[in-house]
């Protein structure tokens, strides 16, 4: 047996006898990304919606940056927060950084983007004939655009939970802004990391492994979103 | 009694291609029944759009009941007019629901919506689907009841975009009594498109004819495409003179009372001469209608004095003439 079979099946066992850290480990990465989620979900879905429906200056300027904001290196959302939140910086009075707010701060600016656009994308491949009825019947922009988004909830429900997977596994937001302090801000992937460099492979294989459950957990629920094919 | 609609210099064109709608005038009176008839790609659907509200015109203007129509047209206006689009859309719930949605729209409280719901489907003959699930429906099913989600609204104006095209013979004839009652019996101006000449002829107070984007004053009969080439426009199966001015057009019209019928090919100075036979003869009010086959089929609107003195029946040799000048090109 090598080192790597024989970690992986070491971090099995431990997953079987986790203590109440490392539950309280995934407790902690669940309740950022949760928290994360329905604040980036509670704004980006109507943003995103009001922006498909709209016709206002600057709205392909806006869709080409939410694209480029999707694919922002987490540690920048970091560094940039790290910058406002440090004692130094413009927020620093708040003291807020190495919390879990700043971590919940940072991951919902980044999943924002993610959110906001897939929203927009939703309502764009609805059918166009739905906006149209709608208007037909008298409907103003926010009934509409309410209207719509319940025809297409699913397809939103689809763009929080992506925004829910990439919260709960980035790295770079939550070493940055959350410190990795125990039992308060240190999530999987922090935890990871720092098993890892302690040369403690099995316990971050472990946690690794929890990781991947709750992703696959995730993916399974948007497997079971997918659409049904209306008449 | 004013208008319900005055256009003028109305046009619309998808980005950067030639004008899908270009109308000069065109008025619609209210309180009637009124048809637009048109092949496909004539325009019907962007004028029925614009007539809702939907589309603003690129130019020209609109006055609704005599009130001039600001391009971006307030939501009360729009709340004056009902389009039942071709491929209306029913949303989840049941079909009440989905009748009461405009009024649900309005602000229409729960108890009074949805009797006004159950009187339309009623009205269209379709109240025994009222706890269905809109989405179980069939084609024809959510035809009716699309209706009857637009008759439950009872706005001054109704838009139908072929309202007759889905359905089957019986749906189609309770659809036309409907439009004809809401029209002649309630006072509301009902416009329908349809590519059905015959039955917006039958139907309607008015026929609208559409060619190309452009309204013509003649009904939509001898519609001959084509091109022009050297001072004749030529369909694929005979040559028509045009006046001299004429350089361009892909469609020719001749209104049916400009065609002159004779036994014996008439005076040189008429340059369309086609010698066919007759293959139809229907009486319409005072006139005849003649259908001659000449090439392309022709119908000619003569007197009832004319049609006897011809003894013209099925089969009879007939010749058709007309003057250059009787046509139009589009």
């Amino acid at each position: 047996m090598d080192y790597f079979t024989d970690s992986l099946l070491a971090a099995l066992r431990l997953i079987g006898s986790f203590d109440a850290a490392t539950w309280r480990i995934v407790g902690t990465s669940l309740y950022i990304a949760l928290i994360s989620t329905l604040l980036a979900a509670l704004a980006g879905i109507p943003l995103g919606v009001t922006a498909a429906l709209g016709d206002f200056p600057g709205r392909r300027a806006l869709r080409q940056l939410l694209h480029t904001l999707m694919a922002m290196p987490t540690v920048m959302i970091g560094l940039i927060f790290y910058g406002l939140l440090s004692r130094r910086g413009p927020l620093g009075e708040l003291g807020l950084l190495y919390t879990r707010q700043a971590v919940i701060l940072g991951e919902t600016t980044l999943i924002l983007p993610i959110v906001m656009n897939l929203a927009w994308q939703a309502v764009e491949d609805a059918d166009p004939a739905l906006a149209t009825t709608l208007k037909t019947l008298g409907a103003n922009f926010r009934q509409t655009a309410s209207y719509l988004a319940r025809e297409v909830r699913r397809a939103l429900l689809a763009a929080a939970v992506m925004g829910f997977g990439r919260a709960i596994g980035e790295i770079g937001a939550a070493m940055m802004l959350g410190g990795n302090i125990a039992g308060l801000t240190r999530t999987m992937t922090t935890a990871i990391a720092l098993e890892t460099g302690k040369g403690e492979f099995e316990q971050g294989l472990a946690l690794g492994l929890a990781l991947l459950g709750v992703a696959g957990a995730v993916n399974a629920f948007l497997f079971r979103l997918r659409p049904e094919r209306a008449p | 009694m004013t208008p319900a609609y005055r256009l003028q210099g109305v046009s619309w064109s998808y980005d950067g291609l030639a004008p899908a709608l270009q109308l000069d005038e065109l008025g619609i009176e209210s309180a009637g029944l009124i048809a637009l008839v048109g092949p496909n790609g004539a325009g019907k659907t962007t004028l029925l759009e614009i007539l809702a509200f939907l589309k603003a015109p690129h130019e020209g203007r609109i006055e609704f009941f005599g009130q001039p129509v600001p391009a971006n047209c307030p939501l009360a206006t729009r709340r004056r007019v009902t389009l039942l689009t071709q491929h209306p859309k029913l949303f989840d719930g049941s079909v009440l629901d989905n009748v009461a949605l405009g009024l649900k729209l309005r602000g229409v409280a729960a108890p009074e919506r949805l009797l006004r719901a159950r009187a339309a489907l009623e009205q269209v003959g379709a109240e025994q689907l009222a706890a269905r699930k809109a989405r179980e429906l069939s084609g024809g099913e959510r035809q009716l009841v699309a209706l009857a989600r637009a008759v439950a609204l009872d706005t001054e104006v109704l838009l139908c975009d072929e309202p007759f095209a889905a359905l089957e013979s019986a749906a189609a004839t309770r659809v036309e009594q409907v439009v004809t009652r809401l029209a002649h019996r309630q006072g509301r101006t009902v416009v329908f498109s349809t590519h059905d000449q015959t039955r917006g002829m039958a139907l309607a107070d008015r026929v609208v004819s559409l060619v190309a984007g452009r309204a013509v004053a003649a009904p939509l009969i001898n519609l001959f495409h084509g091109e022009v080439r050297d001072g004749a426009f030529r369909t694929a199966k005979i040559d028509i003179h045009l006046p001299g001015n004429v350089r361009e057009g892909r469609h020719l019209l001749v209104h049916p009372e400009e065609l002159i019928l004779s036994l014996e090919p008439l005076d040189a100075s008429l340059r369309n001469r086609f010698h066919g036979r007759v293959t139809a003869v229907a009486e319409q009010g005072a006139q005849v209608l003649v259908g001659v086959e000449a090439g392309e089929c022709f119908q000619a609107l003569v007197t009832r004095e004319a049609f006897a003195e011809l003894h013209l029946a099925p089969g009879a040799p007939v010749w058709v003439s007309f003057k250059a000048t009787a046509l139009r090109v589009l």
